[in-house]
């Protein structure tokens, strides 16, 4: 089996929190992977670094062999944040202090003293706060710029153009967990619009597949709806049509049915598990167990920003290596 | 008050208030459409985000676009168009500029003068500064989600504002956008102050030849309630076809179908 996408050392941080810390998976041709994990362990946000959608801090990313996103160092790993906070702290208390001391002549002046002396403190005053504020403490001043020069020169710092990251987008999309279907215009022009914008088909011929694969979904008799006159089900496998019309490789799944009463996750499930017979590749963020058991042939399991573990299904639900996964899973089974 | 004398009025200056409306339409509607055009680049130009990754040079652009965008529409809102107007006037005067030279044919002077040219300036700029807010709102309304759907699937930034971010902000946008033409309508009669010929200055002068001040105003009144009244009605059938809804004529249409029920 041939791998589709490689992610070699994959990290996210947001300011200073690390959401993502090393994540490495290679995903073949006609894999369904599924994604479980607690709420905030950062199974959306890898999802989501996987087409640039949110940019990663460092890592590999290659698609067909072909990397598209190869950052070894990020510059936030080289800013001293110790000495960047206690600097921010430092200024904060020259500020406050500065502050007061003008407050302080100010209320004199206000009570009625109008002496010279005074004036001439309010302006020295002035003076000091303007200079304090004239400091900010900048994160750059923190950054270690020489050895983030000497460490980058030799390594790898490569990120895909604007124009073939769009290309790129096309063969690895997204569906979303709030569906994201454009409410501006009816379900097949949802459907027809982006093959006619990224892929440049031609209309009857955009319409066309926008037929099939509405037909696929079970859509097809809602053609000419708004999205606004449509069941969150109904929305999700539009979604996933106008995902299938554009001919991608790869196929995000972002919690599909998170947003959906149980009736009709099964609708988008079910979609889902026919896509999964066709042979499609697929990753699959979410919470349904079953899903995971009985339609992904792998499972990953993300924890705190590190996958913990990774098996094929079957040997995922029976013999759980880890025990972080072993509490996991005996948590969710109690909950069905 | 003079019932026949209404009626008199009306006949015998048909032609003044035929010429009065259709400049006040001119301006309220090219104002609001050109207007709206502009406040759309006003808003994009209010919305720049000046990245740290920028250059110096595009830093420095950006910087100017924004503060510009931000001083023109603190500006035009924050002073009255009736001196904005007379600002203009003079302002075109001094450089030069008389609006009294420009001719467009005897036939249409009556509509079309030189006047009618400066109250356009004037109300499509003063349009385009509370448009660029009307259009900052609508921008808003949409759903961070549409730009992540279409970015997901390969569209450009270009591509998704254009055909996703825009429609919607503009649909979210319509009630604003139409009162704001109704306000044009209404307030392009402070104009008269530069001598544009619009509804009001054409009443104005009607009055005093006749000697019948409450009948010209109750005429102007009622004409302003029409045309404004019409053009609420057409800013809701635009809101319906834009929903994709079907448009009936019939006013009672809700009524009886509520009935039925």
């Amino acid at each position: 089996m041939s791998v589709v996408l490689k992610i070699e050392k994959l990290a996210k941080y947001f300011g200073t929190t690390k959401i993502l810390k090393d994540i490495s998976l290679d995903v073949n041709k006609g894999d369904v992977i599924a994604i479980l994990g607690p709420s905030g362990s950062g199974k959306s946000t890898f999802l989501r670094c996987l087409n640039l959608l949110e940019t990663p801090t460092r890592g590999k990313l290659s698609f067909d062999d072909k990397a598209y996103f190869n950052i070894d160092y990020c510059k936030d790993d080289f800013v001293d944040y110790q000495a960047y906070n206690k600097a921010l702290e430092d200024y904060e208390n020259l500020r406050v202090e500065a502050e007061d001391e003008l407050a302080i002549y100010q209320n004199k002046k206000i009570e009625g003293d109008n002496s010279k002396e005074l004036a001439q403190k309010i302006k020295e005053a002035k003076k000091r706060y303007k200079k304090v504020l004239s400091n900010p403490v900048e994160k750059i001043d923190f950054f270690d710029k020489e050895k983030y020069n000497e460490m980058s020169k030799n390594s790898a710092n490569f990120v895909i153009g604007d124009k073939e990251l769009n290309n790129l987008r096309a063969k690895i999309t997204m569906v979303f967990q709030s569906f994201n279907i454009f409410n501006n215009i009816d379900v097949l022009t949802n459907c027809v619009m982006p093959q006619e914008k990224v892929l440049k088909r031609p209309h009857q011929e955009a319409r066309n597949r926008a037929f099939t694969e509405l037909k696929r979904v079970n859509m097809d008799d809602r053609m000419n709806y708004r999205p606004s006159a449509l069941s969150g089900g109904q929305k999700q496998r539009v979604a996933i049509a106008r995902a299938l019309c554009i001919d991608p490789e790869v196929i995000l799944f972002d919690e599909p049915t998170s947003a959906l009463d149980p009736e009709m996750v099964n609708e988008v499930l079910n979609v889902m598990k026919k896509l999964a017979q066709e042979g499609r590749t697929m990753i699959v963020v979410t919470h349904e167990m079953d899903f995971a058991r009985n339609v992904a042939n792998r499972v990953v399991f993300i924890d705190n920003g590190y996958i913990v573990e990774e098996n094929n299904s079957a040997d995922f639900f029976a013999h759980p290596r880890e025990k972080r996964t072993q509490e996991y899973l005996r948590f969710r089974q109690g909950e069905e | 008050m003079n019932f026949n004398k209404i009626g008199e009025i009306l006949a015998e200056n048909q032609e003044f208030i035929w010429a009065g409306i259709a400049s006040t339409l001119i301006l309220s509607i090219f104002g609001t459409v050109v207007g709206l055009f502009l406040g759309i680049l006003l808003a994009y130009g209010k919305l720049i985000k000046v990245k740290e990754l920028d250059n110096g040079f595009v830093k420095v652009l950006k910087n100017i676009l924004k503060g510009f965008c931000i001083v023109y529409s603190t500006v035009f809102r924050g002073t009255p168009m009736m001196v904005q107007a007379l600002i203009f006037k003079y302002g075109f005067q001094a450089i030069g500029v008389n609006f009294e030279n420009f001719f467009f044919g005897s036939m249409v002077s009556n509509v079309l003068n030189g006047w009618l040219i400066c109250g356009l300036i004037v109300i499509t700029l003063n349009t385009a500064a509370y448009m660029g807010e009307v259009v900052i709102s609508g921008l808003n309304g949409v759903d961070l989600g549409q730009v992540e759907g279409a970015r997901s699937l390969g569209l450009s930034s270009r591509q998704t504002s254009m055909s996703v971010i825009l429609p919607q902000a503009l649909r979210n946008a319509l009630p604003t956008i139409g009162n704001e033409f109704i306000v044009n309508i209404k307030d392009s009669s402070v104009l008269n102050v530069i001598a544009t010929t619009e509804l009001y200055y054409r009443l104005k002068d009607i009055a005093a030849t006749n000697y019948a001040f409450l009948e010209s105003y109750l005429i102007l009144a009622v004409i302003y309630l029409i045309m404004t009244l019409l053009a609420a009605l057409a800013f809701k059938l635009v809101e319906k076809k834009l929903d994709g809804k079907k448009i009936s004529l019939n006013p009672f249409g809700r009524l009886l179908r509520r009935n039925e029920v």
